[in-house]
């Protein structure tokens, strides 16, 4: 079926079809965006109205009352150490994995798929211990390495979770022609310049697309912050929205702001790279 | 023939040897690999084996996370199986939030995806449109849905007024809280939808012409090109699929923490009231390692299954 040979008629229904859901897709996003810009009166008068205004006084307050400076920091640091620590060591893996016969590859290969298969939540009880007795540890040895109550917890946890992306990358590195490294070897450059200055810039649509894929992940990830943090100084974005519902329960305006500071980022992040992300799922594809 | 044959299987091999350096000595190989994986292992073992190992050692004591360990040998086995009616019932909420939330969202995103293939003006537009909430999923996501299944005012309510239906209690009644969960979990559809596109797009177009013109409708082409050969996503997606959503837990934390009536008491949330609630993180550790064996085993078994349904091209050749 070849869209361009269908009837006047059913295109258009087909583009009504196409709309309605979008709009329906995008109607809680829009509903939480404009409200947060409402005025209180307007929020009052007619909940679910657009608004006749645009102000931004909601958004400053719930800025300053959920100290979103600090959620913001917090957030962006353990989202930016875990991705950048994330690609790195699934990077240099799938390369080993996708270029070298070691002796162990096809087991090791078959850990992954053991290591994408593993509840995570089920580690909750045990990670936490073990923190405990790191953090112990690095106490006796009166190293500065606090991992209770520490982001440094939430980021070695997620360092764990390169599964995915060394999937990924591995299958986009298979994609590759070894001719070229072959030719950067007979240059003389070393493995690791081979990885950095051949491989990662020919496989920059999957690194970037797991790169952002990861990062949306992490900033939204509840979980392992609500384990980890119990400091109210250390919140991360999702924590800290769930005290700030919690503590305004009344002030459904001002609820709703902090839900906009919440999400606009992943949105934001999104609209700019979205068609990086589809080419490098497409084009990654999944080639076991 | 047989020529042909023999060669065709030394393809691989030689392929591989290509892939050695100059000297070609096998350490070298080892050692590269083994130094290009060893961050990950290093991790992998550290912050999941070891953790799992742990768990499995404290399924038999008694630990409420303080200094005080006490070794309680099966005791937490025979009160699971005999005593827990709040395991059962958690195991009942997420399998049949699973499966209705894996099968509607493979139902769909296909649909979808069939539809998003075809090149009209704005197809880019609208899968980018499409694939948005997935985006934004997590706890600000939950708390705007709360909002729209609110009694009163929320849009689902009020939409249920205009075609004069009577208002429904979403998160607050028995009969609509799992509904509730499993609307919101299939709004996160586009994220399938994605790669259900990437498994059309690499159908290459010459099956189907070819279909064509020996005269296969539109309906036949679908059921015996499109299915197989996109049956290896479909398998991928119910796979992810299942995981995911038989470890659903934050929304259900943060709206009804399992309630009414432990309607919506889904496995991890009650793993996770088990430990960090009640703390009783040895009784917490056999959920958790009854749930990773589920998991495990279900997986298993649906790449048993897969043999008989998935289709991979290079099976052919």
């Amino acid at each position: 079926m070849v869209f361009s040979e269908l009837s006047l008629p059913v295109r258009l229904l087909f583009y009504l079809f196409l709309v309605v859901a979008a709009v329906s897709i995008l109607y809680p996003l829009m509903w939480m965006s404009y409200t947060s810009l409402k005025t209180n009166e307007e929020v009052m008068l007619s909940p679910f109205g657009l608004p006749t205004r645009i102000s931004f006084e909601n958004i400053a307050e719930a800025w300053q009352t959920g100290n979103f400076t600090r959620l913001y920091a917090n957030s962006i640091l353990i989202a930016v150490v875990s991705v950048i620590g994330v690609i790195a060591i699934s990077t240099t893996a799938a390369y080993g994995l996708a270029r070298y016969h070691f002796t162990a590859n096809r087991t090791l290969f078959l850990y992954f798929l053991v290591g994408m298969a593993v509840p995570t939540q089920a580690l909750m009880v045990p990670s936490f211990k073990l923190m405990a007795i790191l953090d112990s540890w690095a106490d006796a040895l009166y190293l500065p390495i606090p991992l209770l109550n520490s982001p440094l917890a939430v980021i070695l946890t997620y360092l764990s979770w390169s599964s995915l992306a060394i999937i990924f990358i591995r299958a986009y590195f298979m994609s590759i022609p070894p001719e070229l490294e072959d030719a950067a070897r007979v240059d003389g450059a070393r493995e690791l310049q081979i990885l950095r200055h051949v491989m990662v810039p020919l496989a920059m649509p999957a690194i970037a697309t797991m790169t952002i894929f990861y990062f949306v992940f992490f900033w939204n990830d509840f979980l392992w912050p609500l384990i980890y943090l119990q400091k109210h100084t250390l919140r991360t974005i999702p924590l800290g929205i769930m005290h700030f519902e919690g503590k305004y329960v009344s002030l459904w305006s001002l609820q709703v702001a902090a839900l906009s500071l919440a999400a606009w980022p992943p949105i934001f992040i999104y609209v700019l790279f979205h068609r990086r992300i589809q080419r490098g799922l497409t084009e990654g594809a999944l080639k076991f | 023939m047989a020529n042909i044959s023999q060669a065709g299987a030394a393809i691989p091999q030689m392929r591989r040897s290509r892939f050695r350096l100059p000297r070609g000595e096998a350490w070298r190989e080892n050692f590269y690999g083994y130094l290009f994986i060893s961050p990950w292992i290093l991790g992998f073992v550290i912050f999941l084996a070891g953790p799992l190992l742990v768990s499995l050692g404290l399924m038999f004591t008694e630990y409420a996370g303080f200094k005080k360990i006490t070794y309680v040998g099966l005791a937490n086995f025979e009160e699971l199986i005999k005593f827990d009616i709040r395991f059962i019932g958690s195991l009942r909420v997420s399998a049949v939030f699973a499966f209705w939330t894996v099968s509607l969202a493979i139902i769909i995103s296909l649909a979808m995806a069939l539809l998003l293939n075809q090149r009209f003006r704005g197809h880019t537009f609208f899968r980018g449109l499409f694939y948005l909430p997935a985006a934004v999923s997590g706890v600000a996501m939950t708390f705007v849905w709360a909002a729209m299944f609110e009694k009163d005012y929320g849009m689902f309510n009020q939409i249920l007024r205009i075609f004069d239906f009577d208002r429904v209690a979403w998160l607050t009644s028995i009969e609509w809280a799992l509904p509730s969960y499993m609307i919101m979990r299939l709004y996160g559809v586009g994220h399938y939808m994605v790669i259900m596109l990437a498994g059309l797009q690499s159908i290459p177009d010459d099956l189907h012409e070819a279909a064509k013109v020996d005269g296969a409708s539109g309906l036949a082409l679908f059921r015996h090109i499109t299915l197989p050969l996109l049956s290896p996503t479909i398998f991928f997606l119910m796979i992810v699929g299942m995981i995911g959503s038989l470890q659903v837990f934050t929304e259900g934390f943060m709206l009804t923490q399992g309630g009414p009536a432990r309607s919506t008491l889904f496995y991890v949330l009650y793993l996770y009231i088990v430990a960090f609630t009640e703390r009783r993180f040895g009784y917490a550790s056999v959920l958790a390692w009854l749930l990773f064996l589920i998991i495990m085993s279900l997986t298993l078994l649906q790449f048993w299954l897969a043999r008989r349904w998935v289709h991979y091209e290079s099976q052919e050749a």
